[in-house]
């Protein structure tokens, strides 16, 4: 197993270095000016300024000198300068990053919870009301666009009923605490301000609800069909009519083998939710990867886009080794040497 | 009735709750018959006496990625800058009013400044500001070659003679130049603070000064607030400067503008009072907010223009000169006034109004007949197509799809029929600067509060090239016209010259500019003293909160 981990980390590291290739001439192959996108209409007009311009970011060079230059300050952890914040990458990242990974977990535990349940219900109560309920709930789930429910929601239980706090990680009124780790709700609790914590947690729970309807709604339909292929499984009737207890059958034979098409669902999705989403970060003025990465990607903002390139592809490896390594974990037949 | 049709029924019950909630968010409810009545430019201040300290909580979707003044041009960073810097002079309804510098005297017939400055202007750091920093402030600001460093072309050196006098010589006489230093990219920075920092002035700064990192989260200013805290896509906090020299001191403890991207939340958090001022809400949002009680608007007035141009560089129908005066009696204005929102003006040309040697506005009318009559003089009576390329966003709420889709509307009853191309604003910008769009739609914003930069417009200047293809010697001329009016001191004779400019623009122009619009400003109705400015938003420090 150990050797198999290992293999996995160097194929990530071999994919990873083929990613810098494929961003870096993709973004480059972009035949529009980046200096056009800094600068105003009159300074881009004066070549003075594009050339300092050019120069001060280093564009002036040759792809490959620029490429040399960007893979070597890699090896040193210098995920270089970001054009539109100005910062080094690797601080945006750093600052960034947790936002969506406390927006991404809750979101995955409400998909897992909420969806995992309603599929499992769905599937032992087949053809009764819940069935039709989960099955119509599920559809909607999916079909919903996020940045529509993002504002339906906002504006049902923040604005009308006031269940719920507005957008931001914190209400607007009160001081973030001490930046001790980047997670928020971890920073309020170092800081020891429980009631801090409670208006973060409480500001979480609009977003990472509608972060999680789409795959709520997924790994409903999912785990649903799947356990109830399970549940027609000549071993299961037969535990069952040898008289076996239906909660023996159920978490014995049933969902170790039913769920686990469901564990590669919330690994990808996981993965995915934590690529950020620009449309949930916007409406709820959440900090995270999504909106960075986007206004990256808009501004040709070369060094951003590496870096969040890379984030993401580094995160999405790792989340899908864990999946593999869970189902060896979940099957006894699963065995990697 | 089964189950599975009880289950089906619920569903679409939901479904159709789901659906007209949607439908009417964003109505609101008023609590009482009285409705607000929006104000145009400055409030009045009114009782009960503001509140004195706490925080004012501003909603904001920014433009601005950093302060350094000589770096940051954006519209939003600059009424940060205004706040946390000063500048030479200021620039009030038209008029140029002492500031640091108390008074000033020319010499050489204009061609040289020399300025006396306050002796109690004071940095946040507490030193007195002197000539010495004003001479740094400018001249690393034109050595850095950053993106507004093109402000202060027309000067030539930036000299302290003493510690409150600085001389300034221009290349040429330029009547615009006092109001370029009015603009918050003119700052003063306390020089000390920015060396300590890595700044320089040198004449190779923009290879050696590395201060910009500091400067964009810090200030070296003597403005009433300084800023402490800028986290990229957060929020802005300023800090009131205990010390500040000037009589209208900070009101607010802190003033803190929290990135709120999207509009309509933006929207909600105002209403709902958990920010103080929302500072981009849209044309239709200012409509429905008009009888909300929990909201006071502002409609903000802007220099900013809208037009559509011909690129004459390019061989067509198009390009002909004659072709765009038949574009002008095409375009409906007053529907164009509606879809850019209320608050609108048409201007005559590109001096918009607000502006020396503004014509009178709205003045263009639609006619149908006479377009037809153009064309056909031209030999254009069967029409033709062009393409039309437009930035796919909104600017000043001004949104360019409408824009373009009513604008194909108009020429298509004079038989030109436009292919709407909307663009990614980077992919515009670049296709702006090749000078290749055969006709285009945008927006251009003074860079200063003086029609100089309206000369822009001109053969020669950046639109001009970029859209119109006009070049230099195009119109020998108007481009004369154009240098005499950056050199003509006289207000009088220099609108003659400006209103001279406009006519022949009109008349045989490739742009027909068709709106200046309004911003729209929303505020919780305890907030007051709201200054609106059309060059840098909004006076911070004029901001206050009654109890």
């Amino acid at each position: 197993m150990i050797k198999y981990i290992v293999r996995r980390l160097l194929a990530i590291v071999v994919i990873m270095f083929g990613v810098t290739i494929v961003a870096f001439v993709v973004t480059r192959l972009v035949p529009i000016d980046p200096s056009a996108r800094f600068l105003g209409e009159k300074a881009a007009s004066n070549p003075v300024i594009v050339a300092a311009f050019k120069a001060r970011w280093g564009l002036d060079q040759p792809l490959y000198v620029q490429y040399l230059v960007y893979m070597k300050n890699l090896l040193h952890g210098d995920l270089g300068v970001s054009l539109t914040t100005r910062q080094n990458v690797l601080h945006d990242l750093r600052t960034y990053f947790p936002a969506t990974i406390e927006l991404a977990t809750a979101a995955i535990l409400i998909s897992a919870i909420l969806g995992g349940l309603t599929g499992i219900t769905a599937a032992w109560w087949r053809g009764k009301w819940f069935d039709s309920a989960a099955r119509a709930g599920s559809l909607l789930g999916v079909s919903i666009p996020g940045f529509w429910l993002s504002l339906i929601v906002l504006y049902i239980f923040y604005y009308r009923l006031g269940w719920f706090p507005g957008p931001g990680q914190l209400s607007a009124n009160l001081e973030p605490p001490p930046p001790v780790t980047g997670f928020m709700l971890l920073d309020c609790l170092i800081a020891g301000d429980f009631s801090l914590f409670l208006n973060a947690l409480w500001h979480l729970v609009l977003p990472a609800f509608v972060l999680a309807s789409f795959s709520a709604g997924l790994i409903a339909r999912t785990s649903r069909s799947s356990l109830l292929e399970v549940m027609q499984q000549d071993y299961v009737r037969t535990a069952h009519a040898k008289g076996m207890e239906t909660r023996n059958l159920l978490f014995r034979h049933i969902l170790p083998n039913g769920l686990i098409p469901t564990v590669t669902l919330l690994g990808l999705a996981y993965g995915t939710m934590l690529g950020g989403t620009v449309f949930v970060e916007t409406i709820f003025a959440w900090p995270g990867l999504g909106r960075y990465a986007y206004q990256a990607s808009a501004a040709l903002d070369f060094p951003a886009i590496m870096g969040v390139t890379l984030l993401f592809t580094l995160t999405y490896a790792l989340v899908n080794l864990v999946v593999d390594l869970m189902y060896a974990a979940l099957d006894p037949r699963v065995v990697y040497k | 009735m089964s189950n599975r049709k009880w289950a089906g029924l619920i569903s679409i019950l939901v479904l159709i709750v789901v659906v007209v909630a949607a439908g009417c968010a964003g109505t609101t409810t008023t609590t009482s018959g009285a409705s607000t009545t929006p104000t145009t430019g400055e409030t009045p201040t009114t009782s009960p006496p503001p509140v004195a300290g706490g925080t004012f909580t501003i909603a904001i979707q920014p433009q601005y990625t950093g302060f350094d003044p000589a770096h940051a041009s954006e519209i939003d960073g600059m009424m940060v800058n205004y706040t946390t810097y000063d500048t030479l002079v200021r620039a009030q309804n038209g008029e140029i009013l002492p500031w640091v510098a108390e008074s000033w005297t020319t010499e050489e017939g204009g061609k040289v400044y020399v300025f006396k400055l306050r002796t109690d202007v004071t940095f946040n750091t507490g030193k007195t500001l002197t000539a010495d920093d004003v001479a740094f402030s400018f001249t690393r600001f034109k050595n850095v070659k950053g993106n507004p460093s093109f402000q202060l072309d027309p000067v030539e050196s930036t000299v302290a003679v003493d510690p409150t006098t600085v001389k300034i010589t221009l290349k040429s006489v330029d009547a615009s130049f006092l109001a370029r230093l009015a603009v918050p990219t003119c700052a003063i920075t306390e020089a000390a603070v920015v060396k300590e920092h890595g700044g320089t002035d040198a004449a190779d700064a923009d290879k050696t000064d590395t201060a910009q990192a500091w400067l964009d989260t810090n200030s070296a200013g003597s403005g009433p607030y300084t800023l402490t805290e800028y986290v990229n896509k957060q929020q802005v906090v300023l800090t009131a400067n205990k010390s500040y020299w000037g009589t209208d001191k900070p009101k607010f403890d802190k003033i803190v503008l929290k990135q709120i991207d999207d509009v309509n939340t933006q929207k909600l958090l105002l209403q709902k009072g958990e920010v103080d001022f929302a500072i981009n809400l849209t044309a239709d949002q200012a409509k429905e907010l008009k009888t909300d009680t929990s909201v006071k608007l502002v409609f903000a007035p802007t220099l900013d223009i809208f037009h559509i141009v011909q690129n004459r560089s390019i061989a067509g129908p198009a390009s002909k000169p004659e072709v765009w005066q038949a574009v002008r009696y095409a375009l409906d204005y007053e529907g164009l006034r509606l879809l850019c929102g209320e608050g609108t003006k048409s201007p005559y040309s590109v001096i918009p109004e607000g502006m020396l040697g503004a014509k009178p506005v709205d003045t263009a009318t639609q006619d149908i007949a006479k377009a037809k009559e153009i064309l056909a003089q031209a030999g254009l009576a069967d029409g033709f197509t062009v393409d039309c390329e437009f930035p796919a966003l909104a600017i000043d709420g001004v949104d360019f799809s409408l824009i373009a889709q009513k604008m194909q509307e108009d020429l298509g009853k004079v038989g030109i029929t436009l292919n709407l191309k909307p663009e990614e604003i980077g992919l515009f910008l670049d296709r702006m600067r090749s000078s290749k769009m055969p006709t285009a739609i945008s927006m251009w914003g003074p860079d200063y509060p003086d029609p100089q930069s309206q000369m822009a417009f001109l053969p020669g200047g950046p639109p001009a090239i970029n859209y119109a293809g006009w070049r230099a010697g195009a119109d020998p001329e108007l481009e004369a016209l154009g240098v005499q009016s950056a050199q003509e001191l006289d207000p009088t004779k220099r609108v003659a010259i400006l209103e001279q400019i406009q006519d022949d623009l009109v008349n045989t122009g490739p742009y027909v500019v068709f709106a200046q619009p309004t911003r729209y400003y929303g505020s919780t109705p305890q907030v007051d003293g709201v200054k609106p400015d059309p060059v840098f938003m909004l006076d911070l420090n004029s901001l206050i909160k009654a109890q």
